[in-house]
C-alpha cells in the first residue's frame, strides 16, 4: 500500500515521502506540536525518514541531529531506562506494534521527562512490514499527577486519622480504613448520602449551616453526632473543609474526625504505667506508727493518676520523732518525680540533720542542684516539718511557705504551725526560722496539704480556719478513726482540684 | 496591664488574678518588667485577689533575677486575700510587700534619694 501510494505521490507531484509529512506538520496534520513527536524510520536500515520538528522542544536536538545520527535516539534515553527500551525496540524491529513509557533527558537542560511511545508497522505493498511509525507523548505532567495520587492515596489509607470526602451535593465519595474502623462503613457507603452517617439526629437546615459556614469561613468545626453501621452513636469533633477546583468552585467536602483514634494498645499501657507508678508512689508513703507515747497516721488522695504531695515520719531515736509533709507545685508525673527524688533523699537528711533549719537547708541544696536549669527556678515544693520530742513534750517545727499545721492542745487552745521561710527551691539561700510548741498528753498535730484548704472562699485565712473548726470537734478520735473522718468527708465532695494528704499524729 | 514610670522607679500593674490560663502571659510581662532600664521596679497586684503557685514561683525568680542584675523588685497592692497568700508562703522573708503604689514609690525615694 505504502509503496503505491508513494510512487504516486512522487510521480504527480515529485514529493518525497519526508516532503510530503513535512508539509502535513506544517498544515498541522499530523500531531500536536505542543507534546508530541511524531516519526517514521525504515525498517532495513533502522533510520528515521522523519522526525517532526517539535523533537527539538521535546529533546532539545533538532531532526536534522536525528537524521545524521541513527543512533541518537537510544542516546537521549535516561540511563535507567535504556535497558527496558532496546528490549521493546527488538520486538518494534519485528514489526509488532508497542506502546510503552519511559523517560528521556531534555539535551539542552538536562532536565528528565516521562514520554509514551506508540509505535506500528506500516504495511508495504504484499502486507510486509515496510517501515515502522511511532507517536511520542509527553507525559511528565500526567505522571507527576499519578505519583501525587498514589501518595495522597497512600496517606488516607495509613493515617490514623478518618477522613470522608463527599462531592458538593454531601455524596460519599471516599473513607478511609481508619473511618472504616471508627464507624464499620467501608466501601459499601461509598455513593450514599452523607445523611446516612448522621441518620436520625440532624436536620437538612443543620446539613446547611455547616455547608454555609464551610463556604463563608473556609471550615466548620464542631462535634458531630455519628452512626455507626451497627446503629450506635458516638459523638467527635469534626472539621470540614471546602475542596474548591481552579474556578473557586466547591467540588468536594472534607470531613477530618479530629484527633488521632486512640491506639487502644499504647494507652493501655501508658494507663498501666501510671498505676504502676501510682502505687509506688503509694507506698513509699510511711506507714501507720504507734509508739507509747505518739501515733501516726496518714491519708493521701492524688487529684490525678499522680500528684505531688508526700508524707513521710522518721523515728530518730529513743524519744525523738521527725514528721514531713511536702507539696510540689504542680501536679502530674514532674511532680511526683520531684516527690520522689525528695523521698530517696529524706531519711538521711532527717537523721543527719535533724533540726528543721538542716534539714530544709539540706533539701533546698538538693532542689537547687536538680531542678534548676541555667539559673532559672523550675519547680519549687513547700513543706512541714516537725521534730517531736515526746520524752520533753515539744515540738520544734518549721513552715516552708506551707499552709500551718494545728496543734491542737489538750485544753482546747489550738496553736498554728507559722513560722519558717519561703517554699523550698525558690531561693539560693534559706533563712529559716523555727518554732517550739510545748505540749500536754492528749495533744492532736494536723498536718496537711493545700487540697484541704482549697474552697468556696478566695480567702486563704478562712479556708485554713473552716478546715481547723471542720476538725475540731474530732480530735478525740484516735488518729485513725479522725483520718477516717477526714477522708469521707473529702471524698464525699470530691470536687477538690489539687491533691490532698492530711497527716493526723496523737501525742501523749 | 498597664506600665508606668515615676522618675527612675518603673511600675507595671497586672490587674487580673493569675491561674492556669495566663501564668504564662504574667510569666513574659514579668520577664519584660525586669528587663526595664530602671533599677527599681514595682509589681503592683492592687486588683489581684488569687495568684496560684506557678505565679508565686515566677514573682520569687523575677526578685532573684532583678537582684542578680543589682536591681529591686518590690510588691505592692499587696492586701487582703493576696496578703494572706503572701503570708503563708513567706515571701515577705524575701520581697518587699507594700499596701499601696505610694508606699512602694516611697520606699525608694527615700532610701536612694531619687
Amino acid at each position: 500500500m505504502i509503496g503505491k501510494f508513494l510512487e504516486k505521490i512522487e510521480k504527480e507531484k515529485g514529493f518525497t515521502l519526508k516532503e510530503l509529512l513535512q508539509l502535513f506538520e506544517e498544515r498541522n496534520v499530523l500531531c500536536n506540536k505542543a507534546d508530541q513527536v511524531y516519526w517514521i524510520a525504515t525498517l532495513a536500515e533502522r533510520r528515521f525518514i522523519f522526525i517532526s520538528a517539535s523533537c527539538e522542544k521535546m529533546y532539545g536536538l533538532p531532526p536534522e541531529a536525528f537524521y545524521q545520527d541513527a543512533e541518537l535516539w537510544k542516546k537521549v534515553v535516561y540511563s535507567e531506562d535504556k535497558e527496558k527500551l532496546e528490549k521493546t525496540r527488538s520486538v518494534l524491529w519485528n514489526g509488532e506494534s508497542v506502546e510503552q513509557e519511559y523517560r528521556i533527558v531534555h539535551q539542552q537542560n538536562g532536565t528528565v521527562r516521562w514520554v509514551l511511545e506508540q509505535a506500528f508497522p506500516v504495511f508495504g505493498e504484499a502486507g510486509n512490514v515496510a517501515m515502522i511509525s511511532g507517536i511520542i507523548t509527553d507525559i511528565t505532567k500526567i505522571k507527576k499527577m499519578d505519583e501525587q495520587l498514589l501518595l495522597a492515596e497512600k496517606v488516607y489509607e495509613h493515617t490514623q486519622q478518618a477522613l470522608l470526602i463527599t462531592d458538593a451535593q454531601l455524596v460519599i465519595q471516599l473513607v478511609n480504613p481508619a473511618f472504616t474502623n471508627i464507624t464499620g462503613y467501608g466501601a459499601d457507603i461509598i455513593g450514599k448520602s452523607f445523611h446516612v452517617l448522621c441518620a436520625g439526629y440532624y436536620d437538612e437546615r443543620f446539613y446547611s449551616t455547616v455547608k454555609k459556614t464551610t463556604i463563608e469561613k473556609g471550615k466548620w468545626a464542631g462535634k458531630m453526632r455519628w452512626r455507626r453501621k451497627n446503629g450506635k452513636a458516638y459523638v467527635q469533633q469534626t472539621i470540614v473543609t471546602a475542596i474548591r477546583d481552579c474556578e473557586g468552585k466547591i467540588i468536594f467536602y472534607l470531613f477530618l474526625l479530629a484527633g488521632m483514634w486512640p491506639n487502644n494498645k499504647t494507652a493501655a499501657t501508658v494507663k498501666d504505667d501510671l498505676k504502676l507508678a501510682r502505687e509506688v508512689q503509694k507506698r513509699v508513703l510511711s506507714k501507720p506508727l504507734t509508739a507509747s507515747r505518739i501515733n501516726i497516721y496518714g491519708m493521701y488522695i492524688p487529684s490525678r493518676e499522680l500528684g505531688g504531695d508526700m508524707y513521710a515520719w522518721y523515728r530518730i531515736d529513743e524519744e525523738r520523732y521527725g514528721i514531713f509533709l511536702m507539696d510540689v507545685m504542680g501536679q502530674g508525673t514532674a511532680a511526683s518525680l520531684i516527690c520522689m527524688s525528695v523521698r530517696s533523699l529524706l531519711n538521711g537528711v532527717i537523721r543527719k540533720g535533724i533540726d528543721p533549719q538542716e534539714v530544709f537547708g539540706e533539701l533546698n541544696k538538693h532542689m537547687r542542684q536538680l531542678y534548676h536549669e541555667n539559673g532559672r527556678m523550675m519547680y519549687y515544693f513547700t513543706a512541714i516539718y516537725v521534730l517531736v520530742n515526746t520524752k520533753e513534750r515539744f515540738i520544734e517545727y518549721a513552715s516552708a511557705g506551707h499552709p500551718p499545721g494545728f496543734l491542737f492542745q489538750k485544753n482546747g487552745l489550738v496553736e498554728e504551725l507559722d513560722q519558717g521561710c519561703a517554699p523550698i527551691g525558690l531561693l539560693p539561700h534559706l533563712y529559716v526560722e523555727t518554732g517550739k510548741l510545748h505540749y500536754e498528753p492528749g495533744a492532736t498535730l494536723v498536718l496537711y496539704s493545700d487540697g484541704a484548704i482549697e474552697g468556696a472562699s478566695r480567702s486563704v485565712c478562712t479556708n485554713i480556719e473552716r478546715f481547723r473548726e471542720q476538725l475540731k470537734p474530732h480530735i478525740h478520735l484516735d488518729s485513725k478513726t479522725m483520718i477516717k473522718f477526714i477522708h469521707n468527708q473529702f471524698e464525699e465532695k470530691r470536687e477538690f482540684p489539687d491533691d490532698l494528704s492530711v497527716v493526723v499524729a496523737k501525742l501523749w | 496591664m498597664m506600665r508606668t514610670k515615676h522618675g527612675a522607679i518603673h511600675v507595671f500593674t497586672w490587674n487580673e488574678d493569675i491561674t492556669l490560663n495566663n501564668t504564662e502571659q504574667f510569666r513574659k510581662a514579668m520577664a519584660k518588667l525586669i528587663e526595664e532600664p530602671a533599677d527599681h521596679l514595682i509589681l503592683n497586684m492592687e486588683q489581684v485577689k488569687y495568684i496560684n503557685s506557678a505565679g508565686l514561683g515566677i514573682i520569687a525568680d523575677g526578685v532573684m533575677t532583678a537582684r542578680k542584675q543589682q536591681k529591686e523588685l518590690v510588691v505592692a497592692g499587696v492586701q487582703g486575700s493576696l496578703q494572706e497568700i503572701f503570708h503563708i508562703v513567706k515571701f515577705s522573708s524575701f520581697i518587699k510587700l507594700f499596701k499601696t503604689e505610694k508606699e512602694a514609690i516611697h520606699y525608694f525615694v527615700e532610701n536612694d534619694n531619687i
